[in-house]
């Protein structure tokens, strides 16, 4: 019986472990492919349209919002001690730092990640990925390049943007309603903001960009031909992106910051 | 020439090739009949390299599929026009985009010959003005044709049609298994089509071979098919309800 258990232990670790080999040479493949031609450059353009134009009255929204909690929250804690004068700074590092590239990232991955593993997943389960293959396409250069490449670009002009509308909320909040001094806001954010939190968000941005393709794009490619084989896949994608973005968060922040 | 040896292949621990071997030869055309689920769609996918054989060869002109380079077997398939079952369209893209794809990927021809083949070959097909048309807003006969368009295009060597006609109207039917003959003779393809349509395949191929629980029970000339005694073959050409094969 033990031993029973033990095989199958043994044979599910060791699926899992090719798994992760295969996840590993997607993505291999998908990096090989980006950097030698043929690059299909109008295929980008539309995966940009896509991911980023498509994404931005969401990423508008939830960077406001998030923006003005930051300045409710942060104004009533700040308040206690009596350094209200920093919220500025507060919403800013909050947003710059952490929640900006993070929330940015989840939306996106929601979004656009979800309908490229939908859309990939359709193309695997009715064959239209054979299809490709066979007339001497590589699917890889057609259908995941473009992708990882678009939201590569596309990711950290999106996380810019949901900082600054964020900042925005946060002097709508503090200077507007709260009645906190315009220039302490902006004169206190330009004191205490450095470069490097910048280049870290938009690090981040970028590494949660390549997660968001290429566990979006392995997923949809690796669809089970069964009837819900693409839902699976879809819900799949979006779980496996956010938990991934949110572990690789923690890393990034403990080795860069 | 396509050659076959001791092909096998089992899916979820289910046999479904079992040991089969056969040739087509150069400017053959062959015809692949069987029930559903014999593993027709499947024989075929292997041909292509679309799926792997857990064992035996594939012989494309004596050279075998599995030691291809990759340059090797991308020049292989794009001598060839390959029907899916589904027709595996692109629902991205019309009609006419579809059966221009190939063409337009290839960069081997300008726009205006593009346009005039691509309009040639819908014709042909009976899909002349709906080439504007996407896979969603047309039927299942016509995505079908456009697949099969798609097929022909490139005039390929290899002509390799999965049920290309299940699903069309008796009439257009019988126009497109014309039109595959007349194709395969003007280009001297080499052909290998799975089809229900029996007895209308029987008289546009030159041998037909009979699927039956993961080998070909036979393969031999149409005429030879309708004089056999074998109760097996006998039962699958004329669709008898009773006789050895049963559904359960
Ligand atoms: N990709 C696949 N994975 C697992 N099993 C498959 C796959 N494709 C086909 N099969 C199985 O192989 C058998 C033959 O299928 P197929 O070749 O599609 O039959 P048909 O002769 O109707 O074309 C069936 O039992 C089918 O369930
Ligand atoms: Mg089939």
């Amino acid at each position: 019986m033990i031993q029973a258990f033990l095989v199958r232990r043994g044979s599910a670790g060791l699926g899992s472990l090719r798994n992760l080999g295969k996840f590993a040479l997607f993505f291999a493949t998908s990096v090989h492919c980006s950097l030698t031609p043929p690059i299909k450059f109008r295929r980008i353009l539309k995966q940009i349209w896509f991911i980023g134009w498509n994404s931005l009255l969401v990423i508008c929204l939830t960077g406001l919002f998030t923006g003005m909690v930051l300045a409710l929250q942060g104004y009533t804690s700040l308040k206690r001690v009596g350094s209200e004068a920093f919220l500025g700074p507060l919403v800013t590092l909050s947003l710059v730092r952490e929640l900006g590239p993070v929330l940015c990232s989840l939306m996106v991955a929601g979004r656009a990640g979800s309908a490229i593993t939908a859309e990939i997943g359709i193309m695997r389960v009715q064959e239209q990925i054979d299809a490709l293959e066979l007339m001497g396409l590589n699917p890889f250069r057609y259908l995941v390049v473009p992708n990882l490449l678009a939201s590569i670009l596309s990711l950290p002009v999106l996380g810019m943007i949901f900082n600054i509308v964020g900042i925005f909320g946060g002097y709508l909040i503090g200077v507007r309603l709260l009645g906190l001094n315009e220039g302490t806001y902006f004169n206190e954010i330009r004191n205490y903001l450095e470069w490097n939190d910048i280049l870290g968000g938009i690090y981040k941005l970028v590494s949660f960009g390549i997660l968001i393709a290429w566990i979006s794009c392995f997923k949809g490619f690796h669809a089970s031909r069964g009837a819900d084989g693409d839902s699976a896949a879809t819900t799949s994608a979006v779980v496996t992106t956010s938990v991934a973005i949110l572990v690789w968060d923690y890393f990034v922040t403990s080795v860069v910051f | 020439m396509i050659r076959v040896e001791n092909l096998c292949k089992s899916l979820h621990g289910k046999t479904v090739l079992n040991d089969i071997s056969f040739e087509v030869a150069s400017n053959e055309f062959i015809a692949i009949i069987g029930m559903s689920g014999s593993g027709k769609s499947v024989l075929l996918k292997h041909l292509v390299g679309l799926m792997q054989a857990d064992s035996g060869t594939i012989r494309f002109e004596g050279k075998k599929l599995n030691d291809m380079t990759t340059r090797e077997l991308e020049t292989l398939r794009s001598r060839m026009g390959f029907v899916f079952q589904n027709g595996a369209l692109f629902d991205s893209m019309t009609v006419f985009d579809n059966v221009a794809f190939p063409l337009k990927e290839r960069g081997e021809v300008g726009r205006t010959e593009i346009l005039e083949r691509v309009q040639g070959v819908l014709d042909q097909v009976g899909l002349s003005g709906m080439g504007h048309k996407y896979p969603s807003e047309i039927s299942g006969g016509m995505a079908k044709r456009t697949a099969l368009a798609r097929a022909l295009i490139c005039e390929p060597d290899y002509l390799l049609f999965d049920e290309p006609t299940t699903g069309l109207d008796p009439i257009i039917r019988k126009s497109m298994l014309k039109l595959f003959k007349t194709t395969q003779a003007r280009l001297k393809s080499t052909g290998i089509i799975v089809s229900h349509d029996i007895p209308e395949v029987f008289h546009i191929v030159h041998k037909v071979a009979l699927l039956y629980q993961g080998s070909f029970l036979v393969i031999d000339t149409p005429e030879a098919l309708f004089r056999s005694k074998d109760p097996i073959v006998r039962q699958f050409i004329r669709g008898d309800i009773d006789g050895p094969i049963r559904y359960n």
